[in-house]
């Protein structure tokens, strides 16, 4: 355009202008994503925490940034690569040029992760759906530290197979309700320690293992198995042996088992007769602690229900329970538990006697010491010990605290005199068993010598404190009376033989301890007769003389 | 009597200790008593004789 400023005076003001055509091109230009201001919140923590992560995605272009998503990703340094864990992404909106959005959330580290630094990487566009301008400051990153983890996790094994193919499955139960069902092998992690519930999972026909409690621990995994029955085959298992109420199974002893050394009869009974038992096994438990295996019969044979079960010398409890597991050919299982019985020591004492010693000489009414020993335990002492004298078969029987004093004092009589006597003990302790020994080789036992020595024509009463006398014979013709009469207190160097004579018929004529008439020809008979030499006759005649033994 | 107390016989010849009794002087031989021992200050006969300490027969094993 000539005289653009309009500055001349021309003649023709109308043919200034003159133009050409040209074409103008429009080329819109790209967006550039990038992560600007990231936070994590708190910044060490530990395996299996959350943690709160924050930034703002800028649009650094005026283009527009379309939908797109803001990736986590768990890194050992600084660059992302395709190794790194991914820890979830965020849905943006489009993001206008030149503009900024905050985003945040949480991010949970996961369990086993191991302890050190790392990074979490923030990266925008992750999907890479945006075309941008500048594809490499799409990432940017935040150190943190992470510390040992403070959960714990749990691991569930389903058995048999055909339950997991029927759809059991389990799950965790905490303060907040029911966690997701997890299938058989399958690990829940991030539980802080404490007591949880693992619950299973009805499914038809199947008997569900028992809903259980289980402490989960920091850093470990806690495994755990549920057995499914099936529920359309029952089985049922019960137990009759032992049983401290029935002596059928056992003899007992005060209402123990004193079966140390010998067996213990386990006596089952298999309820669902239809069912065959595939493996039966034994266990017990003391003191209500851990089952031990006994046996484990791996071909049961229906029919045989008794087990003898060896039980050692030494195996003396107070609390002895007994469990029979089955299991059956259609995979169902039976237990049973018994009472609580009570095992004692079984053996027999082992007694010793130590007196009378072999070759001792006692005497007719000294006092003689028996003396035993036992090893019978002390919870179970003697209750009764048998002193037989020997060859003469009396008995002696002592109870209680004579049974356990170990010694007695005998006396014997002239009945014992022997050069050959022996004592033997019998000894039956607590424990329902006994024992017997005899005193060692022979004693022998001398009659006394006499209290003193009579005068000849005097006697000495006897330990029984009677005298019997018996007429043999009547002498002849004459019919007189005999009498006996007690010599203590008599003065025998007779001074005055009246007075000797009166004493001496006062006392015949008492009847009582200081003397009797024994026998009187003119009423009583002597036990033969006969003629005499130089008698006419024989003169026996009366009552035969039985005297009574006299006091 | 009691256990171990000394006892002696006495023997009326021909008589009954009732009528010794009313005349404990006799010397009528039929009355007089006779003694199983001797008292060792009198001189009266013993007439009955030793009468020995019975003993228990002694036991032997078989």
């Amino acid at each position: 355009m000539a005289d653009a400023d309009d500055d001349l005076g021309e003649s023709n003001e109308n043919n200034n202008l003159g133009y050409e055509d040209i074409w103008i091109r429009y080329v819109p230009s790209k967006p550039d994503l990038t992560v600007q201001n990231q936070t994590v919140t708190p910044a060490t923590i530990n395996a299996g925490q959350a943690t709160d992560v924050s930034c703002k995605v800028r649009n650094l272009e005026t283009a527009l940034a379309g939908s797109s998503k803001l990736g986590y990703y768990l890194s050992r340094d600084a660059v992302y690569d395709s190794d790194d864990l991914n820890l979830g992404s965020t849905d943006m909106d489009a993001l206008s040029g030149n503009s900024t959005s905050p985003q945040e959330r949480a991010v949970l580290i996961p369990f086993d992760t191991p302890e050190g630094d790392w990074h979490i990487l923030f990266r925008a566009d992750a999907d890479g759906t945006v075309a941008e301008s500048n594809e490499s400051n799409n990432v940017a990153c935040h150190q943190i530290r992470i510390e040992e983890s403070l959960t714990g996790a749990v691991n569930v094994t389903i058995e048999p197979t055909e339950a997991i193919d029927a759809g059991a499955v389990w799950r965790v139960v905490d303060w907040m309700g029911p966690n997701n069902w997890r299938g058989n092998g399958e690990t829940e992690t991030g539980y802080p320690p404490e007591t949880y519930f693992i619950e299973f999972k009805d499914i038809p026909g199947w008997k569900k293992p028992d809903d259980t409690d289980l402490t989960i621990l920091a850093g470990q995994t806690v495994h755990k198995t549920g057995v499914y029955i099936r529920e359309d085959t029952p089985v049922k298992i019960t137990l009759q042996c032992p049983n401290p109420d029935d002596d059928h199974c056992h003899r007992l002893c005060n209402g123990a088992y004193h079966v140390t050394g010998s067996s213990l009869k386990i006596r089952w009974v298999n309820e669902t007769r239809d069912q065959v038992m595939s493996l039966i096994a034994f266990h017990y438990s003391l003191d209500g602690g851990e089952w031990e295996h006994i046996w484990t019969d791996s071909d049961p044979n229906n029919k045989t229900e008794t087990y003898e079960w060896p039980i050692a010398e030494d195996f003396i409890h107070d609390d002895v329970r007994v469990k029979v597991v089955a299991n059956y050919t259609n995979g169902g299982r039976s237990e049973a538990v018994s009472q609580s019985i009570r095992i004692i020591d079984s053996r027999p004492p082992v007694i010793t006697v130590s007196a009378p010693a072999d070759g001792q000489v006692c005497t007719v009414g000294e006092p003689v010491e028996i003396r035993w020993r036992t090893d019978a335990d002390s919870s179970h002492p003697a209750e009764q010990v048998d002193l037989k004298f020997l060859p003469f078969g009396e008995t002696i029987r002592l109870y209680g605290a004579e049974a356990e004093a170990g010694s007695y004092t005998w006396h014997p009589n002239e009945s014992h005199v022997t050069e050959n006597a022996q004592v033997r003990v019998t000894l039956w302790a607590g424990n329902c068993t006994e024992g017997v020994s005899e005193s060692p080789g022979w004693f022998e036992i001398r009659d006394k010598e006499p209290a003193c020595s009579p005068e000849p024509g005097m006697l000495v009463v006897g330990r029984t404190g009677q005298v019997g006398i018996d007429w043999i014979y009547d002498g002849g013709m004459y019919r007189g009376e005999l009498g006996i009469f007690s010599l203590e207190g008599m003065d025998l160097s007779v001074p005055d033989m009246t007075a000797f004579i009166e004493e001496t018929v006062r006392r015949v004529m008492s009847g009582a301890w200081e003397g009797h008439i024994v026998l009187s020809d003119v009423t009583d008979k002597a036990r033969f007769s006969g003629v005499l030499g130089g008698e006419p006759t024989d003169w026996n005649e009366g009552e035969p003389s039985v005297s009574e033994p006299l006091r | 009597m009691t256990p171990g107390d000394r006892f002696a016989l006495v023997l009326v010849p021909n008589s009954t200790f009732e009528r010794l009794a009313a005349n404990p002087e006799t010397t009528d031989p039929y009355k007089r008593p006779l003694f199983s021992f001797t008292s060792p200050n009198a001189d009266y006969g013993m007439h009955v004789g030793q009468v020995p300490a019975p003993k228990e027969p002694k036991f032997r094993d078989p």
